[in-house]
């Protein structure tokens, strides 16, 4: 994968986000959504670009990251461990032309996206069916492993049922809580409207979530 | 109702019924932090993706394991034949352990499994590149990248039937151990620790002593062989991992205080850490640690 493709990914979001006023919103207090959260305005400090940011350091920071963003995009389990060496390679391969104008959380998310459908693609063509959800759990507690194991099951029922731009918007400010402006950057639209739909999409999901019980019952 | 990790699916079924928005919301909140705990890879997963991904790219070559490291006689204790009546062992931090033991015994290329005949035939053997590549994004392998053998099947969990044994830890009793100020020299302290040298394969080394340590209940020597590694090794190799392993080890050696505070250490600066349920079911899991573990203090903005 090359940075083209990279930017590429980032570009059919924003095509695929539909219209959106970019940056036209000035921090502060908005009409309808009330205060802003400063914090969740523009990245944490931590979270932007060091300069001397090794590919080690950015490996050790954000391999989980960039594992769980390819789980959550739809990455069959059994491929997930190709597909986020293929993430780390394209960004070995790319590190040297980030010049630093996205957060690093927002590069990976987008060259993840970009690996997800390359997977998905290759996943059709090969009429690979999805196997179990399930990975081997290997956490210390038993119970809360099974509660994680059920809240992201759930969490991938819902993902299922949004378009790639929602489920974006889900993933990235519900899921990995990147700052609003990391999501606007992703998507192309500004910060009041991720605010906007992500509140929106806290309802469809308890609407969803109302739905399935019922059914269930 | 207040946010918290341990949401269930019948909570946040108990928040709809009750038609209130905030704590429907709340449990919605607890919902993501949980199913993002469970979309992590393992310990084991992750060591070995990263070894894979660095062979790929040719960076840091690993060092060729040692022809005796195959029939070494001392072996990764499974965890679970240990009295369960051990005071700082429960069975959380028991089988977390297990899971960081895997880990350093997968990359080591012994891992116990209730075959080791079959696992001795698939063994990772990671061979040496020609010469030493710089780190970086510029990196150029000019040798052959390392070749790997087939990795290992799917790791199994640790076989409780298999009886422990201890020669490292008879070994380790048998080694003086000073508590030094001084520094040791290299030499000395490479003979009395077994080590190669190698950083990466001495902090391994040393892990594996202090969890046969922990096992064998003397948590001193673990945090003895813990102190040295430290003046041998650049912290920032295994960091996590050692940081972990003292924290466990002072809970076992009556040094809650000093746990907690190693503990949030580790939290801070790996709020995912991939240990923070081991860290939790310890003697260092008190609620403050469990709110920083739930990573949702909101801070100001810098």
């Amino acid at each position: 994968m090359t940075r083209a493709h990279a930017d590429e990914a980032v570009h059919e979001m924003h095509q695929l986000a539909g219209p959106g006023r970019r940056n036209s919103s000035a921090p502060g207090t908005h009409p309808e959504l009330g205060p802003l959260h400063a914090e969740k305005l523009e990245p944490r400090a931590a979270d932007l670009p060091a300069p001397s940011a090794t590919f080690e350091d950015l490996y050790n920071e954000y391999f989980d990251f960039t594992f769980r963003s390819l789980r959550y995009l739809g990455v069959n389990p059994s491929a997930l461990p190709d597909a986020v060496q293929d993430v780390w390679l394209a960004v070995h391969r790319q590190l040297s032309e980030f010049q630093g104008r996205s957060t690093h959380r927002t590069w990976l998310f987008a060259i993840a996206l970009n690996t997800a459908r390359n997977q998905r693609r290759r996943e059709r063509r090969m009429h690979v069916i999805p196997l179990s959800d399930e990975l081997p759990d290997w956490r210390s507690n038993p119970e809360r492993a099974h509660a994680d194991r059920e809240a992201l099951g759930m969490v991938h029922e819902y993902l299922a049922t949004l378009d790639e731009p929602r489920r974006v918007l889900f993933v990235s400010q519900l899921l990995e809580d990147l700052s609003a402006a990391e999501s606007a950057e992703l998507l192309g639209i500004d910060v009041a409207s991720v605010y906007h739909r992500a509140r929106d999409l806290r309802r469809s999901f308890k609407r969803w979530f109302a739905a399935r019980q019922e059914r269930g019952r | 109702m207040s946010s918290r990790d341990d949401v269930t699916i019948g909570e946040l079924e108990e928040a709809l019924q009750a038609g209130s928005d905030s704590a429907f919301e709340s449990a919605f909140d607890g919902l993501m932090r949980q199913a993002r705990a469970g979309a992590g890879p393992a310990p084991a997963l992750r060591l070995q993706l990263r070894e894979q991904v660095w062979t790929r790219l040719g960076i840091e070559p690993l060092p060729t394991l040692p022809r005796h490291a195959a029939s070494a006689p001392a072996r990764l204790l499974p965890l679970a034949a240990l009295p369960r009546r051990s005071p700082w062992l429960s069975f959380g931090t028991g089988v977390g352990l297990v899971a960081l033991g895997v880990a350093i015994g997968f990359v080591w290329g012994r891992v116990p499994t209730r075959s080791s005949a079959s696992l001795d035939a698939a063994t990772l053997h990671i061979v040496d590149a020609p010469a030493r590549h710089a780190v970086g994004p510029s990196v150029v392998s000019a040798a052959p990248p390392p070749t790997l053998a087939p990795v290992p099947a799917p790791i199994a969990e640790a076989d409780e039937s298999v009886a422990p044994t201890l020669p490292a830890v008879a070994a380790a009793r048998a080694r003086p151990i000073p508590r030094s100020a001084h520094s040791p020299a290299p030499s000395e302290s490479a003979a009395a620790a077994g080590v190669s040298g190698n950083p990466l394969r001495d902090a391994l080394e040393t892990l594996r002593r202090a969890h046969e340590a922990l096992r064998a209940e003397e948590p001193a020597m673990a945090l003895v062989d813990l102190d040295a590694l430290e003046k041998r090794v650049p912290s920032s190799v295994l960091e996590e991992e050692r940081a972990v392993t003292r924290a466990l080890a002072l809970c076992a050696h009556g040094e809650p205080k000093r746990a907690r505070q190693v503990a949030a250490r580790v939290l801070a600066d790996n709020p995912s850490s991939v240990y923070a349920m081991s860290l939790g079911d310890s003697c260092a899991g008190h609620e403050e640690l469990l709110n920083q573990m739930r990573g949702r203090v909101s801070k100001p903005a810098p």
